[in-house]
């Protein structure tokens, strides 16, 4: 290590080299553009001799020159400006753009801005006006579809949830595929905790949700390996580097409100039948909630006995579901204030995010306070300060999945079609406050919306402060320090008298979660007049991340509603902490040949406390470039500009902790099926229990390779602008927990294994037809599109398939050699000419366990924008696409297996033979196969078969949709409506989000959903999900 | 210049305070969850209760007791039908094998390679484990048969351990209860003692134990191989046998929240403490209303009317008009209570084996009359550990229970089994393994029918592989294992 580091140095200071000037009188300004922020790195020359100089950090700069000489300032993307040097020594600057440049700057790794121009990979950039334009209280969300190559699932539609964004495909095989969140150069945590998992475990959120999209100045998505490089192992999956919102230095005091109203409903409900009653065989059964009973025709002069025990009549209540869903109301208000002297500036913000869910008593409450506030003391030396603190609660967080008495979705949307929910409502508890049960096994729902709420509430902060200081010119320090905890509470309730936990019991959980991050780095930029410029970086990173979990359960409560410790007679508790240190050294040089030729290079070596000692030093380096190919092209009016650029990357990550060493575990119970688990110590006796995960001592780190290709091109004068780009990684080396036999007595073991490829095109397009009409109208449309194909070309030896998560009965998602990730579970049997095998004894199809369902990920994404202004009128919407995947669907499962779905109401009562083949053995032992002439016993039969939860096939549908993302309409009160009234600006909007499924594949619930949270491959799979919601509201901005 | 001075000397301060260090990385990585060594003591207490959590719950207790018929579910009525049909689930194969492979043996290994390797070593701790661990894989192989044993906890060693015969496994498993009996020094204070759920480190009832546990499963294999008879001749007349209750190989649950008998626990969870799931199976109902068994009320909970009706296997359970259950559930007063210990090898279990060895003359002369002696004292043992008083049994065994000793050799053995049976009421897994042992397919007592909606191919005698030592065990067998398919030792 010490050679490289050396040897980084060294080019580094190859670079410090000092240039001299002709001796005249020194001539002083700032060069600024159109907005007045200060343009570093522009280039100033004395016309017609060789001597010239750049502007420092802050647009500043200084040279020789005798009056009457021209100065000649440029700068890529403004036009060229030439200026007579006068008396005075001083020349201020104002650039004007150039039309045909492209002029954007990005923020990239460490925070540190580079020109879009120059860089030669792939960087994703999403502006403040369209995070807000249909606020989401999620900042995550609001990039859907704004972005080439990034995939967002929003989970469920829990209020405060939690949504995936995966990267170019999905590279890991075991954890995470999350990338990482950076704000204003702090990386912070986006942990998704789902203690439960499948079994009635909430969507808790994931943390980068926290964050206020109000506060987002603009967002780059670094989507590949080398963009993300100086971030080291944290960001292989990519980085959202978010940008917060800075005062304006010499302003007055800016008021800015922004305030929504918005009302939320489910955006799509069940299809039910409204014919048929509870029951079975056509018998009505009170404790069978489902519709395979009587007719409700039929029997329309007898009584039957409800769940309260009374006898009444049946009657369809065709609109049960959709009632007890209620009107969701979210109100988002921001005030912020900003402002700023000649050396400082500021914005103090406040934001409520106020939701009320659809789910009756589901509330989330986020408040969010922010500081951005910085100052220059000298000349040289400035500090920064960001600051955020977000303290958010929820209560009625809906628990999903199931083996859970709390778990209610499924039964709310398979309720039985002669129930309604007022009367369950107004019914839940008799007189002496004991639950009136919906039936014998199941709690009413209204029991454990008003007895049982989960709750979370979480505290956050996060701050950093950077401190800059300019040692020369062109060389400067910057030290910035940040840390990121969070305490997360959270407590389940189980209320005297629920069924399966009648005598009472709570859970608490508490969550302590810590990032300190520190970056210490070296700046160099210079230019010279034959025109090279250089910008480097040496840096040091120090990086530690700390969890701790204290979950204590109490049970059998005495005093009933009183969940405090004391008022349980028996209590468990299990703790847990981690802690993991990483520490790197990196150097980032970006070398400028004329504003034509790029070359960006760096190197990264990190130490990890995960690893093995001889494994635990690595270094990665990456190396892109890129040419500005219409710098040969004297007409520009087609090819405007034009771009081709390069990339590789390596980045190596580390393990978990502890994953390294034999330990001992205190065990704290011992299992029990039925969720009957005992606790430990028992009658004094003590446990504790070798680990089930064989550690591994000599791991090594993963690493990931990647490369890309792409064009970026602006034509007819910026009317079209065009990227692309081709990438292709590989993940290989993977840290993985492979089972091993359990005869081993182990249930898996840690090792380094796989290799993960993913290969894909991204493509933007943004055609702005009347961009350089300067008119009233002005139409931008804009097209995202990402085409990702992974493919695992390794597991390790012997292994043929690797599971990554486990549903249950039968269903898992797996990964196996030469396939993408998959979806896995029983699949009809069919013959080799693909007709179902039908058992002849039954009529119903035969099944087959364990086999392949389908891919998990999408072929392709898409999101087209569009955005109009007229005058003092906006209007937009984003279409929002996803081509391919597989999606299995607890809730159709349950709805068709109980005959509740409206296409159960097919071949009722009827002969119904199902389409294939009977297999027969011949006496020679040869099959044969005759068409099959059995009919089902039943319909109730059929579907209960044919949508059994273990029967995946029966229950998986194409995930692909086309969605109506976001509508927004603005009208901007003119400025001169608005004078003498003290506000600058007043914006009224009507916003949608998630307004219409325009197409999609699978009955009964919206494509967009996945239970089992942000962690994983990132699979769709549903089962009695929180159903999403589609939001239309208002909005007025008001500034002061 | 001055700021300059004092950031690069802070600079320089920082770098040096977060330098990295090869050492202090490694120390960040030390688990502060687990510990690094730990005696044979707590590994052996973990490993007993995961095992009793296993014997009395949900993926073994309830599925074996109604596959093999000793309690009935009361069809669409009670819970548990698809078992009583065999549909065993394979969270139940699967956290059985879990639970024998991992939290049992793979603990109870390294306890054992702890206890020997302890200075001085701990002789009688390891007999302890040994013994756990011999009753544990027998009762493994019981159920799935051929296993993993002689490469099974060795993971550096052997990565896809191959199975062994279940032959092979019941002489290792005899040849391990002699080395721990060997390695027993009663007097020796250096053993397991309080936190040994079972004995608290009495040696000399483990010793009896290892000596019942050995006659337990020669008497598995002496069907199939009749030259074990010669060793359970000389272990019959042993002194060092569990013939009183208070030596009673169990283990304990207690009336208190999370320390209940799973058993129990099902129904306090789930229906308020009551049962209105599992019932008297007429079988074994009958085998005990025949012969007026005392045990019946203790069993079973009588219905309103005073009148106890058991029900046939895979049928619904008897309702009135009121809904109120006429069918006889299994007493969760009595039999399923809290605090009813998990009983794994007991006085009652070793007569009732004795009085079958004099009865069919298994390396003794037959003797029907020493049977009968031994038959009445395994009954009456039985029948007072199940709270039934002394004088009742005595007079019980000496006036209602069958005189065996007049009866043909076939039927007193018979009438033995039937009292096997009875006895085993409350132990599932054992009334199946005396089943499969009590006489040839077709002629086991009691003579099981095949279910109404079970699968045919014949009763249930085994529990299939689990899906994951299958799939992640490259030696594991590649033809499926039946629910029916005989096992080694069953005729």
């Amino acid at each position: 290590m010490k050679t490289k580091f050396s040897g980084i140095l060294t080019l580094f200071l190859a670079f410090v080299v000092q240039l001299t000037f002709a001796q005249e009188k020194t001539i002083s300004g700032t060069v600024s553009d159109n907005s007045g922020l200060p343009l570093p790195g522009a280039t100033v020359l004395v016309k017609g001799t060789s001597s010239g100089t750049s502007t420092d950090f802050d647009g500043n700069y200084a040279i020789k020159a005798s009056q009457g000489e021209t100065l000649v300032f440029s700068f890529v993307g403004y036009a060229t400006k030439e200026i007579v040097v006068g008396s005075s020594s001083t020349i201020n600057l104002k650039m004007e753009e150039d039309a045909e440049g492209l002029d954007e700057v990005v923020v990239t790794a460490l925070g540190i801005s580079k020109k879009e121009r120059s860089l030669g990979v792939s960087i994703g950039e999403v502006d403040s006006e369209s995070l807000t334009r249909a606020r989401s209280a999620s900042p995550i969300d609001a990039l859907s579809g704004k972005v080439s190559g990034l995939k967002i699932t929003q989970q469920s539609g829990t209020p405060g949830g939690s949504s995936s964004i995966i990267i170019r495909g999905a590279t890991s095989l075991s954890g995470s595929n999350q990338p990482i969140f950076v704000i204003d150069g702090m990386p912070i945590s986006n942990q998704s905790l789902n203690q439960d998992g499948i079994t009635g475990g909430v969507d808790g959120g994931n943390r980068a949700g926290d964050l206020n999209p109000d506060d987002i100045e603009s967002v780059s998505v670094l989507k590949g390996a080398s963009a993300s490089a100086l971030y080291g192992a944290r960001a292989k999956n990519g980085a959202i580097v978010i940008t917060t919102k800075r005062g304006n230095k010499n302003s007055g005091l800016k008021v800015e409100i922004n305030s929504s109203l918005r009302f939320d409903s489910a955006l799509k409900l069940p299809e039910y039948q409204n014919e048929y009653a509870q029951g079975t065989t056509g018998t009505y059964d009170k404790d069978s909630s489902n519709g395979w009973g009587p007719k409700i025709s039929d029997v329309s002069g007898q009584t039957f006995t409800d769940f309260k025990g009374d006898d009444v009549t049946l009657t369809a209540k065709p609109n049960n579901v959709e009632d007890f869903f209620e009107t969701g109301i979210t109100k988002i208000n921001t005030l912020a204030l900003s402002g700023g002297d000649a050396k400082s500036d500021y914005r103090l913000s406040y934001t409520n995010t106020d939701v009320q869910g659809i789910v009756p008593n589901s509330i989330y409450k986020k408040n969010n306070f922010a500081i951005n506030a910085g100052r220059n003391f000298t000349d040289k030396f400035s500090v920064r300060t960001n600051v955020n603190y977000i303290s958010s609660s929820s209560n009625g967080r809906t628990q999903q999945g199931s083996n859970d008495g709390n778990v209610i979705i499924d039964d709310i949307l398979g309720m039985s079609r002669t129930i309604s929910f007022d009367d369950l409502k107004n019914n839940y508890i008799n007189e002496a406050g004991d639950q009136i049960p919906l039936t014998e096994r199941t709690n009413n729902p209204y029991w454990v919306l008003n007895q049982n709420p989960f709750s979370i509430d979480v505290e956050r902060f996060i701050g950093s402060t950077t401190f800059d200081y300019k040692i020369t010119d062109n060389l400067k320090i910057v030290n910035r320090l940040g840390t990121d905890f969070y305490n997360e509470s959270r407590q389940k309730k189980y209320a005297v008298g629920s069924l399966g936990t009648l005598a009472g019991s709570f859970t608490n959980w508490d969550y302590y979660n810590q990032i300190i991050n520190n970056d210490l780095y070296l700046a160099y930029t210079k230019s010279n007049t034959e025109g090279v410029s250089v910008n480097a970086i040496l840096g040091h990173n120090v990086y530690q991340t700390k969890y701790e979990r204290t979950t204590l359960t109490g049970d059998n409560l005495t005093v009933p509603g009183l969940y405090v410790l004391g008022n349980a007679e028996a209590l468990t508790g299990t703790d847990y902490s981690s802690k993991q240190e990483l520490y790197g050294i990196y150097a980032d040089i970006n070398l400028d040949y004329k504003n034509t030729y790029f070359l960006n290079i760096t190197g990264r070596n990190d130490w990890s406390s995960t690893l093995p000692a001889d494994n635990n030093s690595y270094f990665y380096p990456s190396v892109n470039g890129a040419v500005v190919f219409t710098e040969f092209i004297e007409n520009k009016d087609i090819f405007t500009f034009g771009k081709i650029r390069a990339g590789y990357a390596e980045v190596g990550s580390d393990a978990n902790p502890y994953s390294l060493l034999f330990g001992f575990i205190p065990s704290d119970d011992y299992y029990v099926q039925y969720s009957l688990s005992n606790s430990l110590p028992q009658g004094g006796i003590i446990g504790f229990e070798a680990p089930r995960v064989l550690p591994n001592a000599d791991l090594k780190p993963q690493r990931k390779k990647e490369y890309e290709l792409g064009l970026d091109l602006k034509l007819f004068r910026n009317i079209v602008g065009i990227g692309f780009t081709y990438y292709n990684s590989d993940t290989s080396d993977q840290l993985i927990n492979i089972d091993v036999p359990e005869s081993t007595g182990f249930f898996s073991k840690t090792l380094n294994a796989g290799n993960v490829n993913n290969q894909g095109i991204e493509l933007d397009v943004n055609i702005s037809p009347f961009i350089n009409s300067y008119g009233d109208f002005q139409w931008d449309l804009g097209i995202v599109f990402n085409k990702n194909t992974q493919k695992i070309t390794s597991l390790t030896e012997g292994l043929e398939e690797f599971q990554l998560q486990s549903g249950w009965s039968g269903l898992t998602i797996k990964a196996a050699p030469g396939e993408e990730f998959g979806l896995y579970g029983t699949k009809f049997k069919r013959t080799d000419d693909g007709e179902y095998i039908i058992n002849a004894g039954t009529g119903l199809k035969e099944i087959e366990t364990g086999q392949r369902l389908g891919d998990t990920a999408p072929d392709w994404t898409m999101g087209i924008n569009n955005t109009f202004t007229y005058k003092n009128f906006g209007f937009g919407f984003l279409i929002d696409i996803k081509q391919g995947g597989t999606l299995y669907s607890g809730t159709t499962a349950a709805l068709r297996s109980s005959g509740l779905a409206i296409e159960t109401l097919a071949n009722r009562g009827e002969t119904f033979i199902d389409t294939g083949v009977n297999e027969v053995i011949n006496a020679d032992g040869t099959v044969t196969y005759t068409e099959n002439t059995k009919s089902v016993e039943s319909m109730e039969d059929y579907w209960a078969h044919q949508s059994a939860t273990s029967n995946t096939e029966g229950n998986i549908f194409d995930a692909s949709y086309v969605k109506l993302r976001e509508v927004s309409f603005s009208y901007s009160v003119p400025t001169k409506l608005l004078e003498n009234t003290g506000i600058s600006k007043l914006r009224f909007g009507v916003e949608a989000r998630n307004l219409w499924i325009i197409d999609d594949h699978v009955p009964h619930i919206d494509p967009e959903v996945n239970f089992f949270g942000t962690g994983g491959p990132g699979a769709t799979v549903e089962f009695a999900s929180v159903p999403s919601v589609k939001s239309i509201g208002f909005n007025v901005n008001l500034t002061f | 210049m001055k700021i300059k001075n004092i950031i690069l000397c802070i600079s320089g301060i920082l770098l040096t305070l977060t330098s990295c260090d090869s050492e202090e990385l490694l120390k960040v990585n030390e688990d502060p969850n687990v510990a690094t060594s730990i005696d044979p003591d707590y590994l052996l207490g973990f490993a007993a209760y995961s095992w009793t959590g296993n014997r009395t719950g949900g993926d073994l207790f309830l599925p074996v007791g109604w596959a093999s018929q000793v309690f009935s579910t009361g069809g669409n009525t009670g819970w548990g039908y698809a078992e009583d049909r065999y549909d065993i689930s394979p969270y139940s194969t699967g956290n059985t094998w879990k639970s024998y492979f991992v939290s049992i043996g793979n603990n109870l290994t390294i306890a054992i390679d702890q206890a020997e390797s302890a200075v001085p070593a701990n002789n009688n701790g390891a007999a302890q484990c040994k013994l756990m661990l011999a009753n544990a894989m027998y009762e493994n192989t019981m159920i799935f048969g051929d296993i993993p044993y002689r490469e099974a906890w060795k993971a550096s060693e052997f990565t896809n351990p191959t199975f062994d015969s279940q032959e092979q496994i019941l002489n290792d498993l005899l040849l391990l209860i002699d080395e721990a009996i060997a390695q027993i020094e009663p007097n020796s204070l250096v053993k397991i003692s309080n936190n040994d759920p079972f004995y608290k480190g009495d040696m000399v009832k483990w010793q009896k134990y290892g000596t019942s546990l050995k006659l337990k499963i020669l008497m598995t294999m002496v069907d199939k191989d009749p030259s074990k008879a010669s060793d359970i001749g000389t272990l019959v007349t042993s002194s060092d046998l569990i013939t009183s209750s208070s030596d009673n190989f169990q283990i304990a649950y207690y009336d208190e929240t999370n320390s209940e008998n799973p058993k129990f626990k099902i129904f306090k969870n789930y229906s308020g403490g009551f049962n209105e799931w599992v019932f008297a199976n007429t079988i074994g109902f009958t085998f005990m209303d025949d012969r007026s068994d005392p045990r019946i009320p203790i069993y079973f909970d009588a219905n309103d009317n005073g009148d106890y009706i058991p029900v046939d296997t895979a049928t619904d359970a008897l309702i009135d008009a009121d809904a109120n259950l006429l069918s006889s559930p299994i007493s969760v007063d009595n039999l399923w209570k809290a605090d009813s210990p998990d009983l794994i090898l007991s006085a009652s279990e070793i007569q009732l084996l004795r009085a079958e060895v004099y009865a069919r003359g298994l390396g003794v002369t037959a003797d029907l009359t020493m049977a009968n002696t031994i038959y009445k004292a395994g009954v009456k043992e039985s029948l007072m550990y199940y709270g039934v008083s002394e004088s009742d049994a005595t007079t019980y065994v000496n006036t209602d229970l069958p005189d065996i000793s007049t009866m043909a050799s076939n039927d007193a053995k018979k009438e033995i089994h039937v009292q096997q049976w009875i006895d085993f009421q409350d132990r599932t897994l054992e009334a199946w393994v005396n089943w499969r042992r009590s006489g040839s397919e077709g002629n086991e007592v009691p003579d099981l029918q095949l279910p109404v909606g079970a699968p045919a191919g014949g009763l249930f005698r085994r529990y299939p592989y689990p899906p994951n030592e299958l799939s992640a065990n490259t030696s594991a067998p590649t033809v499926e294992a039946k629910i029916y398919d005989n096992l080694w030792f069953d005729l």
